[in-house]
């Protein structure tokens, strides 16, 4: 503290610094939160006797499974050399998963599903199936094995079906795989893109009633999007890792988790009244949003690249996640951008009401229309009780473009700073009024 | 919470959606009862019966076990609502914090396997495991021997046999 610039601003525990980045060195900062206990006098003495146990083999039947169901099948089987313990272990495996290293050459990728299908016990069920192939074309598998794969592993009781392909072999496979009504957890990821902005057209028949989870990364025909979505009607986890398409309208009455990464973006209509987590990441420019989300507690918002324009669309973002506990967001401009923009709202509505929000991070450029919306959003949230917020500054390379504007407005911090402010305890009202007296302290028309 | 009018005078002090823990070596935690018991079936459970006013007793989980257990659950119901690694809610903040958990010794690593199936949290036992099978990937018979003190039992002609049965899994 000695360090502080105006002791008459600075209370230590109103000024915390640094916030944690938004994303960013999120491994050291967790660290700190994880306690660990002083090892037991007892597991220190015998530390040396300790050595000899075999805690591997030791485990009992369904433990040592669950490790081998993480490995690739021919690490696997060949566990079997270990000792007696591990010899046959791998044909009871609830998982066939072929990777990357085990397609050096495609004849043996085929053979090792082949073998592992007709060689494992078959009183043992097979949940997994998990394909993770090279992209290069040299490496092109014919997609009548994966099919014949999924065709004999279907009936074993497979639950969860994990396939990174390479999108012409993923094409032949997708009729089997959406009509798969016992499926739980899906992923599909393919790498190139070669449909141009079309994307994949799915099957007519997609019958996914016990799917939960769907993760993809691939790009689709928007419409085909929404079909498969509405196709599963109990799903609860939806990860959308890149949408390359320019629109996406979901109904998800049952959907509890999204998340929705993409540049391309601009329209979203998003109709999920179950939805307790957002991770959301869009760019601009951005059209239009509608979100129907009554019961998030927990959203983390990214958009980036906006201009002016945007304003509307991203108004409609923060309104739709106003009934959050605990928000994060993180609003960027379009560098070419000359004006500050205004981030978190647009001149025709006013920011709403957050009813419950207890914990908000904002990573923005904090210039002064931003750290007014910052105030009046004070005002319309009665009972939160922390703020962190982290001034970015755009990038600027424009003679044009006043740096002077974009400038952070933050009250200086205990580090001497205008990068990042911290409050805390904000539902004492004594707290609160402190706090916006010192955001409103560098502003140039006072309150 | 489930308050029973069964109080033994270990724990006094109660908290409003507190519950108490104790580990195999007699150690208390007192943790919130909303994120372990969603993400712990057995504690979900032990709560449902009215142990919320005493001390839950884990027989076989020690007490850093436990305390990591308990951190892990904290932090996965918070930021990911208890779903695990391949959900849509499993960002990079998770992902550090599993990554860090990951890191511990191998004895507490198998501590942790065992605490995670005791306590039925699905989320952390598939954590370790999977740690363990990274562990494994990549090292030949006697690496993987050497790696987890595992004494080869198999009499020569033995081990020829095993070869041959899994010979078209080896390079």
């Amino acid at each position: 503290m000695s360090s502080s610039p105006d002791p008459t601003i600075l209370h230590s525990e109103t000024l915390t610094l640094p916030p944690p980045p938004f994303m960013a060195d999120d491994a050291t900062s967790t660290t700190a939160t994880i306690s660990w206990p002083e090892k037991e006098k007892t597991t220190a003495t015998t530390a040396t006797e300790e050595k000899k146990r075999d805690r591997l083999a030791e485990l009992p039947e369904h433990l040592l499974l669950r490790i081998v169901s993480f490995l690739p099948t021919h690490v696997a089987v060949r566990l079997s050399l270990l000792a007696r313990r591990f010899r046959g272990l791998w044909a009871s495996s609830p998982s066939l998963y072929l990777d990357r290293s085990s397609l050096r050459r495609t004849p043996r990728f085929v053979l090792l599903a082949d073998r592992f299908l007709s060689l494992r016990d078959r009183s043992a069920p097979l949940r997994r199936l998990r394909l993770c192939s090279d992209y290069s074309a040299r490496h092109l598998l014919d997609p009548l094995d994966p099919i014949s794969w999924l065709v004999r592993s279907r009936p074993l009781g497979l639950r969860h079906l994990h396939l990174d392909l390479h999108h012409e072999t993923l094409i032949y496979l997708l009729p089997f795989i959406l009509d798969f009504e016992t499926l739980e957890s899906l992923s599909l990821s393919t790498f190139s893109n070669p449909y141009g902005d079309k994307g994949i057209v799915l099957p007519d028949t997609i019958r996914l009633d016990r799917l939960r989870r769907l993760s993809l990364y691939l790009l689709l025909e928007p419409l085909s999007l929404s079909r498969l979505v509405a196709s599963a009607p109990v799903l609860e986890d939806l990860n959308l890792r890149d949408v390359r398409a320019k629109q996406v309208d979901l109904n998800a009455p049952n959907l509890k988790r999204l998340n929705l990464n993409s540049h391309w973006l601009l329209e979203v209509r998003l109709w999920c009244p179950k939805l307790e987590l957002l991770r959301c990441s869009l760019s601009g420019p951005l059209a239009k949003y509608e979100g129907f989300m009554p019961s998030l507690r927990r959203a983390r918002v990214t958009l980036s690249d906006l201009t002016a324009e945007d304003a509307a669309a991203v108004g409609c973002v923060i309104q739709s996640v106003a009934n959050v506990s605990e928000l994060k967001i993180r609003v960027s401009a379009c560098w070419r951008q000359l004006l500050p923009v205004r981030l978190l709202v647009d001149e025709e509505r006013s920011l709403p009401t957050f009813p419950n929000l207890r914990s908000l991070f904002v990573y923005t450029s904090f210039h002064e229309i931003n750290i007014r919306d910052m105030i009046t959003l004070l005002d319309h949230s009665p009972v939160l009780d922390s703020l962190d917020l982290c001034h970015s500054s755009p990038y600027i390379n424009d003679k044009k473009k006043k740096a002077k504007d974009w400038q952070s407005k933050l009250p200086r911090n205990s580090s001497g700073n205008y990068q990042t402010a911290c409050f805390t305890d904000l539902r004492v009202k004594k707290r609160r009024t402190e706090a916006v007296k010192l955001l409103s302290k560098r502003l140039k028309i006072k309150e | 919470m489930a308050t029973t009018g069964a109080s033994d005078g270990a724990s006094a002090a109660k908290k409003e959606g507190l519950v108490t823990l104790m580990s195999g070596d007699g150690e208390i935690f007192e943790v919130e009862a909303a994120a372990v018991a969603a993400l712990s079936v057995t504690i979900r459970h032990a709560i449902e019966e009215g142990f919320g006013d005493r001390p839950i007793p884990l027989p076989i989980v020690g007490a850093r076990a436990l305390a990591l257990a308990v951190e892990y659950c904290r932090k996965h119901h918070s930021l990911g609502g208890g779903a695990g690694e391949d959900s849509a809610a499993y960002d990079d903040e998770l992902r550090a914090f599993d990554h860090n958990l990951a890191k511990v010794d191998r004895d507490t690593l198998f501590d942790l396997i065992e605490a995670a199936n005791y306590l039925e949290i699905e989320g952390l036992l598939n954590l370790m495991c999977r740690t363990v099978a990274e562990m494994m990937k990549g090292k030949s018979v006697e690496e993987l021997r050497r790696t987890f003190d595992v004494s080869n039992d198999y009499t020569p002609e033995e081990e020829e046999e095993v070869r041959r049965e899994v010979s078209w899994a080896l390079d």
